[in-house]
């Protein structure tokens, strides 16, 4: 019982994971949250039911689709929200992003509310789950795909902050926008491209979630939240540290919801939540900074 | 000249006469109200009273929560169920909600002492979270996501949403008065200071951990009283009153009407309530219209539409210069205090 | 939006009264008549409520658009004794403010004759005191609670099957199927906690044990644990109390995990070859069969006509067994309408509704007997067949 709950555990936390991601790459160039972001999640979802199940073209349309429209909505996202992308502003950004939300929840509503109140994705790949140590190890082949697409944003991920100039140039704009800009960073270029990869590594853990879940307008915010603690947990600017606190997280509810009890599976994300960031609010990857008063 | 004309118009705006007359009135004309009609105005002067209490929290010492409508459901179940399962009479029963709501306010103050921002925002809505985790489960008491009925207060030979409604619009009234003394006084000039700047504040010997608790405290004994006369009004108390759908409402509320002014307080509920129940037929614009509203807000209104309303009223008395202040680059997390004072008013 | 054109203007209308309402409402004394309330010489008002957007559109929008395709047939067709029916719809959202708010907009603004409506169950019991008080017939047509309509009430009937009926259902093709041990997975909203409170003692009566209670929420996205659970309990059948996400998502971690067993379903899983697409793995709703209070799913043979005509006057919303639910609601306010005779008044509606004991509907599994007021009181039991094909295992009704 042990094996099956901690693959599952592992494979639910590797979703949370996907959205911290993008929790971190923009917090790491920009130090904003947006709220929004578990509806552009849905908005992937969305988007790849209508080139899979509505078009019927084949998942690399998909992809491609979805990587249009989450570029297309991170400009636009980044434009609406320019003024408020400076650290004296968080707390307005918060705000704006929570109407953000709002506007997208109610757009996917007008688009594709009629359809039906849940959607169905067909699973990427068609065959019987994986087997390992006699039968103790059981694997669908979706989550096979959500692991291997997890790994490939990662690796992409980290050779982008590690190898190109826009990934350094993120890195010093979020330690010190003003020296930064003294020095000649394009800060406005750098904060377009966070908030555009953000948008677009969530878009695309919709794309890849949506087989493994049915989808419905309002299934964003919860996943949000869970990101969002997945990414505290982790240390809100470490990638790998994302990761990680996504499956730890996965990890909890299935072990509470099987050894404890099925009732008490939502409240333990919540007080996870709450003593992650009460008692290590700067996570397992943190990096040291020290907080003023 | 003028500025003579302008310190009585203030002093006017500053007295309790004004809020009290006005409420006379809205009482009088809300007495001769269809059922329909007289619901909404009631559930606008309840919201009112919650917005009041939740710009303290927010507007005041800048504290982001979003566990406000946790406490408001909490006051609510409490005096629910105290009068269901102990039969006790409505006024004990709020009563003791509010000193209920208050005590666990003031807890949640406590994580705002450790962390501030947007890791307090998310901490306190994993607590409104967890809270209606514990609605929904603990059935026993408070009879699960079904909801219970909770009873109506009939006073004074008056039809159950006509007690309802002039005793909300009392208390409303006499919240908004106390609230409003009270940050004219030094004790609450120090949640301002501490918003302004926490260091500052303390260095000035400002006791932050003990203003932080008590505008905590304050904040949450108002959300405790206005959720009890909610569930009166509404008659029966059920969870999704009170989620985080309802929390974003209260933060449109703020946002639209000022944050951190009283008479935006006042305004917020009106503005948004009735473009809530106008926009009902709107066959899915509500969301969109809500959203798009709050994004320009906080773009382009950032301190809301009561400095708007107070100009027009005030501005005939002022001189050109006054009405240059800044309207761009604060808001919530570093408003200016210049030009604040007229706010405070009214 | 798609609607039809007379609608168009019935919204702007109700715009104005809306703001007319809230400025003037009291300058303008009621209009005394002879008439009752939402009745002219050639019109009877309706009015409906319940979530046309949101979350919940599919349980209000839906089922209002049944019942208005029903209501535009009976008018096309010349009315009720020579009056057309006009359709009212107020959106509550879900929510019990909204609900109260709705149902006092359609009474005291409005003036509607009567009010067939009422989708999530939080909702109509916010509303029922001021439905109880003011008198107004009411029909509930998609909410399921036992407490809406009982104890009985003079003028509130339902035509929805209630979630104690649903239960007790449930429980006696339990038994009949000579299951002995059940297991229950059930989401833990308003909903899930109306179908637990009925379910648990109704297969008590009928001698079931119950040896997993298990929660799945409406955010899970993984329920290996709650199949775990419940396979190791060894339950002849497992009732899923929930709506069609934590269901799917239920049964596809059963079919990985290798788990099988009866799996009973509810009313808002009403259509099994919809829930087998949703579920998407082959296999998995194999021993899957729901209970529901239309004989025949949407997409059935017999539905044909009313898809045509649901897909012509509502373009936007794919059709769905919500709708004919509306219809059997309609069915029943024409045939009470028709009943009462030119002289309606509330009254007289009410005691044609009394009267109402074998009334055969389009889609009603059994006759519809309101001597309870709870009208609607058999269900169909309803499996995909090998072929892919929705078929009618049998109809229920209590013993």
């Amino acid at each position: 019982m042990l094996s099956v709950l901690l693959t599952s555990g592992i494979a639910n936390g590797l979703l949370y994971g996907l959205i911290a991601l993008g929790v971190v790459v923009l917090s790491k160039a920009a130090n904003a949250v947006n709220f929004s972001q578990g509806d552009l999640m849905a908005v992937g979802g969305f988007v790849s039911y209508s080139v899979i199940s509505a078009a019927g073209l084949g998942p690399a349309a998909a992809i491609v689709a979805v990587l249009v429209v989450s570029v297309v909505a991170g400009i636009a996202s980044f434009l609406i929200l320019r003024p408020l992308m400076k650290t004296e502003h968080v707390m307005s950004l918060l705000i704006a992003t929570i109407g953000l939300s709002f506007l997208v929840k109610g757009l996917i509503r007008l688009i594709w509310g009629g359809q039906g109140d849940y959607l169905a994705v067909p699973p990427l790949v068609q065959g019987p789950p994986l087997i390992l140590f006699g039968g103790n190890v059981i694997i669908p082949l979706q989550y096979l795909v959500m692991m291997a697409g997890a790994a490939v944003i990662i690796l992409l991920f980290a050779a982008f902050f590690r190898f190109t100039r826009l990934g350094l140039f993120m890195r010093s704009v979020a330690d010190n926008p003003r020296a930064a800009q003294i020095v000649g960073i394009p800060t406005q270029l750098v904060l377009c491209s966070a908030m555009v990869l953000s948008i677009t590594v969530t878009a695309i853990a919709g794309f890849l979630l949506a087989p493994a879940t049915l989808i419905f307008p309002d299934m964003g915010f919860a996943l949000f939240l869970k990101g969002f603690a997945a990414a505290i947990i982790g240390g809100i600017n470490s990638l790998p540290g994302a990761i990680v606190g996504g499956i730890l997280l996965g990890v909890c509810e299935v072990m509470v919801s099987g050894y404890v009890s099925s009732s008490a599976q939502e409240l333990s994300a919540f007080v996870l939540i709450f003593v992650a960031l009460i008692f290590f609010p700067r996570g397992i990857f943190g990096a040291r900074k020290t907080r003023s008063v | 000249m003028p500025e003579k004309i302008m310190k009585h118009a203030k002093g006017w705006l500053n007295s309790p006469v004004l809020p009290i007359l006005i409420a006379v009135l809205v009482g009088a004309f809300g007495l001769t109200l269809n059922p329909y009609t007289l619901f909404l105005l009631t559930r606008i002067v309840i919201f009112v009273m919650l917005i009041v209490g939740l710009n303290i929290m927010l507007g005041y010492s800048g504290q982001f929560t979003f566990a406000h409508a946790a406490l408001f459901g909490v006051g609510a179940y409490t005096t629910g169920l105290l009068q269901v399962h102990l039969g006790l009479p409505f006024v004990p029963s709020i009563m003791f909600a509010v000193v209920l709501v208050t005590a666990a306010g003031t807890l949640l103050a406590l994580p705002a002492l450790r962390i501030s921002g947007i890791h307090l925002a998310i901490a306190t809505l994993a607590v409104a979270q967890a809270v209606t985790w514990v609605l929904v489960n603990w059935t026993d008491v408070t009879f699960g996501a079904g909801g219970f009925r909770a009873p109506s207060l009939r006073m004074f030979g008056m039809d159950k949403t006509q007690t309802i409604f002039v005793v909300s619009l009392v208390l409303t009234t006499a919240v908004y008065l106390l609230v409003r003394q009270l940050l004219t006084t030094s004790f609450g000039r120090r949640f301002i200071a501490i918003r302004d700047n926490q260091v500052a504040a303390a260095a000035n010997g400002v006791h932050v951990t003990r203003v932080k608790a008590q505008a905590f405290a304050i904040s949450a004994a108002i959300a405790g009283l206005s959720g009890g006369l909610y569930s009166s009004l509404l008659g029966f108390v059920a969870p999704e009153s009170f989620n985080l759908e309802q929390m974003i409402l209260m933060k449109i509320m703020v946002v639209v009407g000022g944050i951190g002014t009283m008479l935006g307080s006042v305004i917020g509920p009106i503005v948004v309530l009735t473009l809530q129940e106008w926009l009902r037929d709107s066959e899915g614009w509500l969301e969109i219209i809500f959203g798009g509203m709050l994004v320009a807000f906080v773009l382009f209104l950032p301190r809301g539409l009561a400095p708007l309303i107070l100009n027009a009223i005030t501005g005939k008395f002022r001189s050109q210069s006054v009405d240059d202040a800044p309207q761009t680059g604060q808001s919530l997390n570093a408003a200016p205090s210049e030009n604040r004072k007229d706010e405070e008013a009214v | 939006m798609a609607r039809p054109r007379n609608q168009e203007r019935l919204i702007i209308n109700k715009k104005f009264a809306f703001l007319a309402g809230l400025f003037l409402s009291t300058l303008m004394p009621t209009v005394g008549s002879a008439q009752a309330p939402g009745v002219t010489e050639d019109t009877i008002k309706i009015g409906t409520y319940g979530p046309i957007t949101g979350p919940y559109f599919a349980f209000g929008r839906l089922t209002m658009n049944g019942m208005e395709a029903l209501f535009a047939d009976v008018n096309e067709a010349g009315g009720i004794n020579g009056r057309q029916i006009e359709l009212v719809r107020v959106d509550d959202q879900c929510d019990p403010a909204g609900a109260i708010s709705a149902v006092r907009r359609l009474i005291f603004n409005e003036e509607v004759f009567a009010i067939v409506g009422g989708s999530c169950s939080n909702g109509v019991l916010a509303a029922k005191e001021d439905i109880v008080e003011s008198g107004i017939p009411y029909i509930n047509f998609a909410a399921a609670s036992n407490k809406i309509s009982a104890p009985k009430e003079d003028n509130i009937f339902t035509s929805m099957l209630t979630s104690n009926l649903e239960s007790a259902l449930q429980a006696q093709y339990l038994a009949d199927v000579g299951a002995t041990s059940v297991a229950v997975v059930a989401q833990h909203d308003a909903w899930g906690r109306d179908r637990h409170e009925t379910l648990i003692p109704a297969l008590e009566e009928k001698g079931i044990e119950v040896v997993a209670d298990e929660e799945l929420s409406m955010e899970s996205n993984d329920a290996t644990a709650q199949v775990l659970r419940i396979q190791s309990a060894q339950p002849d059948a497992v009732v899923l109390l929930s709506y069609p996400k934590p269901a799917s998502i239920f049964l596809r971690d059963s079919a990985r995990l290798g788990f099988s067993s009866t799996f009973i379903g509810t009313s808002v899983i009403p259509d099994p070859v919809a829930f087998y697409e949703q579920v998407a793995v082959p296999g998995a709703t194999d021993n899957f069969v729901t209970i529901s209070p239309s004989r025949h799913p949407v997409d059935s043979e017999e539905a044909a006509e009313w898809r045509e005509k649901l897909v012509s006057a509502f373009p936007d919303d794919t059709p769905h067994s919500y709708n004919l639910y509306g219809i059997t609601a309609g069915e029943l306010t024409v045939a009470a309408l028709e009943a009462a005779g030119e002289d309606l008044t509330r009254e007289s509606f009410i005691a044609a509704l009394d009267q109402v004991n074998a009334l055969e509907t389009t889609f009603g599994p059994g006759t519809l007997d309101c001597s309870t007021h709870q009208c609607l009181q058999s269900a169909a039991w309803i499996k995909r067949n090998s072929d892919g094909v929705a078929e009618v295992v049998g109809t229920s009704e209590l013993d």
